[in-house]
C-alpha cells in the first residue's frame, strides 16, 4: 500500500480506535493492524505526540500478567479533534471517488464549448 | 539486536528528556517487546519491527518537538520540551490554560503517583526480602532435616545390623539354632518393619499430598516463573522420595545402597575381629588346660600302678581321675566354641544367599516387569497400527459407500431413463401438445441437450436412438409419471389431456425454474 496514504489516515484511526474503548500500546498497534499494515515503531511517537498535543491523557491500570499498563484516553480536545479529522476524510473520499468513478473519457476540447462541458462537470461534481 | 541494546541505544538518543518520560518511553517499549515475546515472537524479530533505534529516537523527539540535532549534539542541558504549537491563536490560547492546567494535573499526579509507587516499592520490597528470607531458612531448614534423616537412617541401619549379629552370636553362644531359618525370620521381621515403615509413608504421603495440593492452590495465584520454580522443586521432592522408596525396596530384599553397605562392612569387619580375639582368647584358655588335663592322666596312671603295688594312693587315684574329667571336659568345651558347628555358619550363609537370590528374582521380576512394559507399548503400538488399518478400512468402506451411492444414483438414473421410455408413449400424445410451447421458449433446448448430454454420460446406454425431448419429459416428469399414470386409470381422454396440460405447464416452469 502507498506509504502516503496510511501516513495520512493513521492519526484518525488512532485516534477513532482509542475512542471506542481506552486501549495500551500493543493493543492498539493489533487493533491498528487490522485496518492498515502498520510500522509499529511509528505508532508510539504518534501516541506520544498526540498525548503531548493533550489530545490523550493516560493513566496506568493494574494487569494480572506483568507490570501495569499505560492505557490511553481521549480528551475532549481529542474527540473535537477526532471529528474534524473524519468529517475533512470524508470530503476527501468523497471528492477523489467522484473523480475516479466518473466514466467519461475527456477529449482535448478547444474553446467555449470545452469551458462550457468543464464548468459542467464540475457542477456536476 | 536484543532488547536490552536497542533499549539502551534508543535511552542514549533520549537524553534530552528528563528522567521520568524517558524512563515512561522505555518502560513501554519493553512491555510491548515483551509481550511480543509472550505471543511467540521471538527477541530478534520482536525488535525488528520497530525499525532503527536513530529513526524512532527522532519521531519521538519530533513528538516534544525537540530539534533532533540539538538532541544528538550531546548537551545535557535540559531544554524547553513543551513549546506552543503555533496553530491559531485561539487555539493556541486555549492549549496554554488547558497546558497549564494539565501540566498542575499531571505534577501533582504525577507527585502523587511517584510517592505511591515509592511506597509500593519500600513495602514490596521489605515484603519480598522477608519472603526470601523466610524462604531461604525454610529450605535450609529442609535441607538439614533431609541430612538428619540420612544420618539416622545409617545410624538406625548400623544399628540394626548389629543387633542382628548380636542376637546371632546369642543364639551362637546358646548352641540354639536361630528361631527359624536366618532368613525366614529376618523376612518376616522386615516384612513388619516394611508394613510399618510403609503405613508411615502412606501417612506422610498424604500429608504431603494435602501439603502438595495446597501448593497447588497458592501456586495458581502465583507468576508463571514462580510456578515453574515450584514444579522442578516438587518434582525433585518426588525424585528424593522415589529414591528413599528404592532404597526401602532393596533394604527388604536384602540388598543395600552403597553407602550403607560400607558402613556395615566395616561393622562386620569389626565383628570379626572381635569373635577371632574371643575365638583366640579361648584357645589360649584351652591349651593349658588341655597340658593340665593330660599331666592328670598321666599322673593317674602313675598312681593306678602305685596302687596296684599296695601304696594307700586310692584318695589320689580319685582325684586325679576327677581332674582328668575336669579339664579334659573343659578344653572340650572351649575347643567346641573355637571352632563351631557347620550348621550356624551354613545358617548365615544360606540367609546371605537367599537374600541374594532374593535380589536376583527381584530383578528379573523387573525385568519381566519391563518387557510386560514393552509389550504392552507393543500392543499399543499394535492397537495404533489396527486403530490405522481400522480407519484406512473406514475409509475403504467410506470409498465402497462412495461407489454405492454412484451405483444408486445410477440405478435412480436408469430408472429415471425407464420410466421415461414407459412415459414416451403417454408422452408422445402431450408432444404435439407441448412442442408449440415448447418452440416459443428457446433456452429449454439447451437445458434438454444438457439432460441429454447427463443421462448418455450416466447410463451411456440406449439414449441414442430417441429424441431428446420426450426423455427430458420423461425426467422432468417422473415427478407427474405417478399422477398422470394414476389418473391415466380413471379419468376420460379429455380429463387426462388437460391434466397432462397442466402437468405440461408445470413442467415448463419447473424446468425453467432448475437445472437438472
Amino acid at each position: 500500500m502507498n506509504p502516503q496514504f496510511k501516513k495520512g489516515v493513521l492519526e484518525m484511526i488512532v485516534l477513532v480506535a482509542v475512542s471506542r474503548r481506552d486501549m495500551y500500546g500493543y493493543e492498539l498497534v493489533a487493533e491498528v493492524s487490522q485496518v492498515i499494515d502498520v510500522n509499529e515503531g511509528t505508532i508510539y511517537p504518534l501516541l506520544k505526540r498526540l498525548t503531548n498535543e493533550h489530545y490523550f491523557e493516560t493513566y496506568l491500570r493494574e494487569s494480572t500478567e506483568g507490570p501495569p499498563r499505560k492505557y490511553y484516553h481521549l480528551t475532549a480536545a481529542g474527540v473535537l479533534y477526532r471529528d474534524q479529522l473524519v468529517e475533512e476524510w470524508n470530503e476527501f473520499w468523497k471528492s477523489v471517488n467522484g473523480f475516479l468513478t466518473a466514466n467519461r473519457r475527456e477529449e482535448p476540447q478547444t474553446g467555449t464549448k470545452h469551458k462550457i462541458s468543464f464548468l459542467r462537470e464540475r457542477m456536476e461534481m | 539486536m536484543s532488547k536490552d541494546k536497542f533499549l539502551t541505544e534508543l535511552e542514549q538518543k533520549l537524553h534530552v528528556l528528563n528522567e521520568q518520560e524517558r524512563k515512561d518511553v522505555l518502560e513501554e517499549y519493553a512491555q510491548h517487546i515483551d509481550l511480543k515475546i509472550e505471543n511467540g515472537q521471538s527477541e530478534e524479530d520482536a525488535v525488528s519491527d520497530f525499525g532503527s533505534p536513530e529513526a524512532l529516537a527522532a519521531e519521538l523527539l519530533d513528538a516534544y518537538h525537540i530539534n533532533c540535532e540539538y538532541a544528538s549534539a550531546g548537551s545535557p542541558d535540559a531544554t524547553e520540551k513543551k513549546q506552543e504549537n503555533n496553530s491559531g491563536i485561539g487555539q493556541s490560547f486555549g492549549r496554554t490554560v488547558s497546558n497549564a492546567a494539565d501540566n498542575m494535573r499531571n505534577k501533582a499526579g504525577q507527585a502523587a503517583k511517584g510517592a505511591g509507587k515509592a511506597v509500593r516499592h519500600l513495602t514490596e520490597g521489605t515484603g519480598k526480602a522477608v519472603q526470601n528470607t523466610g524462604k531461604g531458612i525454610g529450605r535450609i531448614c529442609v535441607s538439614m532435616v533431609r541430612m538428619m534423616k540420612l544420618i539416622l537412617e545409617f545410624l538406625l541401619g548400623g544399628i540394626r545390623g548389629c543387633g542382628r549379629a548380636i542376637k546371632r552370636l546369642c543364639c551362637f553362644v546358646l548352641r540354639r539354632p536361630c528361631p527359624a531359618a536366618a532368613g525366614s525370620s529376618t523376612d518376616m521381621e522386615t516384612e513388619e518393619k516394611t508394613a510399618g515403615v510403609k503405613a508411615i509413608r502412606v501417612q506422610k504421603d498424604t500429608w504431603k499430598e494435602r501439603n502438595m495440593q495446597r501448593q497447588e492452590k497458592n501456586d495458581e495465584d502465583r507468576i508463571s516463573k514462580a510456578e515453574l520454580r515450584l514444579e522442578r522443586r516438587r518434582i525433585r521432592n518426588e525424585e528424593a522420595r522415589e529414591r528413599m522408596a528404592l532404597i526401602e525396596e532393596r533394604r527388604m530384599r536384602g540388598e543395600m545402597p552403597l553407602l550403607v553397605r560400607g558402613v556395615q562392612w566395616c561393622i562386620h569387619v569389626i565383628w570379626l575381629a572381635l569373635l577371632f580375639s574371643w575365638k583366640c582368647c579361648l584357645a589360649m584358655v584351652a591349651l593349658p588346660i588341655l597340658f593340665l588335663g593330660l599331666l592328670s592322666l598321666f599322673l593317674a596312671g602313675a598312681v593306678f600302678v602305685l596302687l596296684m603295688q599296695g601304696y594307700p594312693l586310692a584318695g589320689a587315684a580319685m582325684v586325679l581321675v576327677g581332674m582328668i574329667l575336669s579339664f579334659l571336659g573343659t578344653t572340650a568345651l572351649l575347643l567346641s566354641w573355637v571352632f563351631p558347628g557347620k550348621k550356624d555358619q551354613g545358617n548365615a550363609v544360606y540367609a546371605g544367599n537367599e537374600g541374594r537370590k532374593s535380589g536376583y528374582d527381584a530383578a528379573r521380576y523387573n525385568a519381566a516387569a519391563m518387557e510386560s512394559r514393552y509389550n504392552a507399548a507393543g500392543y499399543n503400538n499394535a492397537a495404533m497400527e489396527s486403530g490405522y488399518y481400522e480407519a484406512g478400512y473406514n475409509s475403504e468402506t467410506a470409498e465402497s459407500g462412495y461407489d454405492s451411492v454412484r451405483q444408486n444414483d445410477q440405478i435412480i438414473k436408469s430408472v429415471q431413463v425407464e420410466t421415461a421410455f414407459g412415459v414416451q408413449r403417454m408422452a408422445e400424445q402431450e408432444k404435439e401438445n407441448e412442442m408449440p410451447e415448447r418452440i416459443r421458449k428457446p433456452e429449454e433446448t439447451e437445458t434438454a441437450a444438457e439432460k441429454k448430454r447427463e443421462t448418455e454420460n450416466t447410463t451411456g446406454m440406449r439414449t441414442g436412438g430417441v429424441g431428446g425431448i420426450p426423455i427430458e419429459a420423461g425426467l422432468a416428469e417422473t415427478e407427474k409419471d405417478s399422477a398422470v399414470s394414476r389418473e391415466s386409470s380413471e379419468d376420460t381422454s379429455y380429463a387426462r389431456k388437460e391434466a397432462t396440460e397442466e402437468a405440461g405447464e408445470e413442467a415448463e416452469l419447473e424446468e425453467g425454474g432448475e437445472p437438472v
